[in-house]
């Protein structure tokens, strides 16, 4: 078989992957997302990506401690296409080195991640860098810069000719409302203007997954849920929280992180069905009723 | 390694706005024209060796200033998440540290190059006769290699500790290197300073062009190893 043009490997092993994936993936919830990690870059552009439901994220076995803690224990995770993942761990570090692992920013100590069909491996602009978006609880910018230098280098980078650097730069901004300030330095703006800034810069190359560490915590609650409610169907988002509350309308589901491995995956209706709020509190007792029904006598009652 | 210019420009801008510039640039100057206030005769050497032996102390002052700058800024760089936001675009982290590299070198030598033309100038007003101005030439070409090894030095310490403890120590480390030229016999340490112990002296020097020659090219080759070291602790460290 020959090898795929985007250095993936050959379909029949990724799909042999995928099921063995799927099957070690507990939740009855997203099962039916697991259908295969098997996914070519044609495919990633087209329609079809949500019919087929592939995983745009994959974590196998990801093991990772830091400073004597475990934060990452054997974790294995399946995310399918157009997911919007609210991320909840304790501790609370745990979600954000996830993200920063499937990000490339940290390595793990063991495992393997596969986001949006490419391992890190290819790590050519046109690769891994236009297909995930990440913004983490600082900036990243340099103060400096005013937000268009920023989208304009963001776009260099990533390889767009002028004029299409231009052009989505003024797309991001009408959406991002950075019009006024487009060419003043972040730092005139305050640090709701530099999030609002590294969110556009990171939506630049219209990346399939996007990771959201803590985003825009110091904008108003309405432009934030606007702002992170992402647009397009096919995009993946995973948004690593301490306050889960506040992201109620923006995601569609909660993973929990305890001790580095999963203790809930539930989707946002499970929380109206069992009528509890979507907080924190919610989230813990939904994880207790979880555990108490994965139990043996849980399974045996049942 | 496409977009290094891209990523120097941006460096050497950073380094502008923050003012950092000015010292790196500066303070070889002020080295070159300290020079023309402090008498030759006070070290008990000629017009030109004299001179160039208080740019020497001058620059033992600029140089580890120049890598604890170094230090800190690439600490800062991983501190503050600009360094993360160039790696999520796949810049390479190594294409990030030859950058700060590349906007350091040319800093320095153009700060070197206007302190050593300030040291030249004074050292012509004093001197009775047209001294030859090759040996004092290379020699403050050279030191530019012990500026550049510093610079690594302090790359390598900024992609381990954080902004503050990277600055202390490579002026520590730095520092101390280069007072020791001063201090020690020149064979210990000449080809650990590089172009430094060449320019302190000078006028004790037999072969003054081909010492400097063999103790840059060592220097250059440790700045290289440095900087393979920096850029491999970079590609390991969490950003």
């Amino acid at each position: 078989m020959a090898p795929c043009p985007t250095g993936q490997e050959p379909t029949a092993d990724r799909l042999r992957g995928g099921a063995r994936l799927a099957a070690r993936q507990a939740p009855e919830t997203t099962r039916r997302c697991d259908l295969t990690n098997s996914t070519p870059d044609a495919l990633w552009a087209s329609g079809s990506v949500r019919l087929l439901q592939p995983a745009a994220v994959i974590c196998d076995g990801l093991t990772r401690s830091m400073r004597g803690v475990r934060l990452l224990d054997q974790l294995d995770l399946s995310i399918r296409v157009g997911a919007r993942v609210a991320i909840v761990s304790q501790p609370p570090e745990s979600a954000s080195l996830l993200l920063r692992i499937l990000a490339g920013l940290a390595r793990p100590g063991s495992g393997r991640i596969r986001i949006a069909g490419v391992s890190r491996s290819d790590d050519s602009p046109a690769g891994w860098a236009r297909r995930i978006g990440y913004v983490g609880p600082e900036a990243g910018i340099y103060p400096w810069m005013s937000p268009g230098e920023v989208l304009d280098l963001a776009g260099t980078l990533a390889g767009y000719e002028p004029e299409e650097r231009e052009r989505r730069t003024a797309a991001l901004a009408d959406r991002y409302r950075l019009g006024v300030r487009l060419d003043q330095p972040v730092r005139r703006g305050g640090p709701v203007l530099a999030e609002r800034t590294a969110l556009a810069s990171a939506m630049l190359t219209d990346p399939e997954v996007v990771l959201l560490d803590e985003p825009l915590r110091g904008a108003e609650p309405a432009e934030r849920r606007r702002l992170l409610n992402l647009p397009g169907r096919r995009r993946t988002v995973l948004l690593a929280s301490r306050f889960p509350a506040s992201e109620a309308g923006i995601v569609h589901e909660v993973l929990l992180l305890r001790e580095g491995k999963i203790a809930l995956r539930a989707s946002t209706r499970d929380f109206e069905k069992h009528g509890l709020e979507f907080s924190l509190r919610g989230i813990e007792v939904l994880a207790e009723s979880w555990a108490a029904d994965r139990s043996p006598a849980g399974a045996a009652a049942r | 390694m496409s977009r290094l210019p891209a990523l120097t420009r941006l460096a050497l801008r950073e380094l502008w706005i923050s003012y950092q510039l000015i010292p790196i640039i500066g303070l070889p100057i002020l080295a070159g024209l300290v020079v023309s206030v402090v008498p030759p005769e006070l070290a008990g050497l000629g017009a030109v060796a004299g001179a160039a032996h208080w740019l020497a102390i001058g620059l033992t002052v600029a140089l580890p200033m120049a890598g604890a700058m170094a230090a800190a800024t690439l600490a800062a760089e991983r501190g503050r998440g600009t360094l993360a936001w160039m790696a999520i675009r796949a810049v390479p982290r190594s294409a990030v540290v030859m950058a700060w590299f590349l906007a350091f070198a040319l800093l320095l030598v153009v700060g070197i190059a206007l302190g050593g033309v300030g040291t030249w100038l004074a050292a012509l007003e004093r001197a009775e006769a047209s001294p030859d101005a090759g040996p004092f030439i290379v020699a403050v070409a050279g030191t530019v290699g012990t500026g550049l090894l510093m610079v690594a030095v302090g790359l390598v310490i900024g992609s381990l500790l954080g902004p503050r403890r990277a600055a202390v120590l490579t002026a520590l480390l730095c520092g101390g290197a280069l007072a020791a030229t001063l201090v020690l016999p020149r064979a210990d340490h000449q080809l650990i300073t590089g172009g430094l112990a060449v320019l302190n002296g000078l006028d004790g020097s037999n072969r003054p062009i081909s010492s400097v020659v063999i103790s840059a090219g060592f220097s250059l080759v440790c700045a290289a190893g440095l900087l393979v070291i920096a850029a491999a602790a970079i590609e390991h460290a969490d950003l």
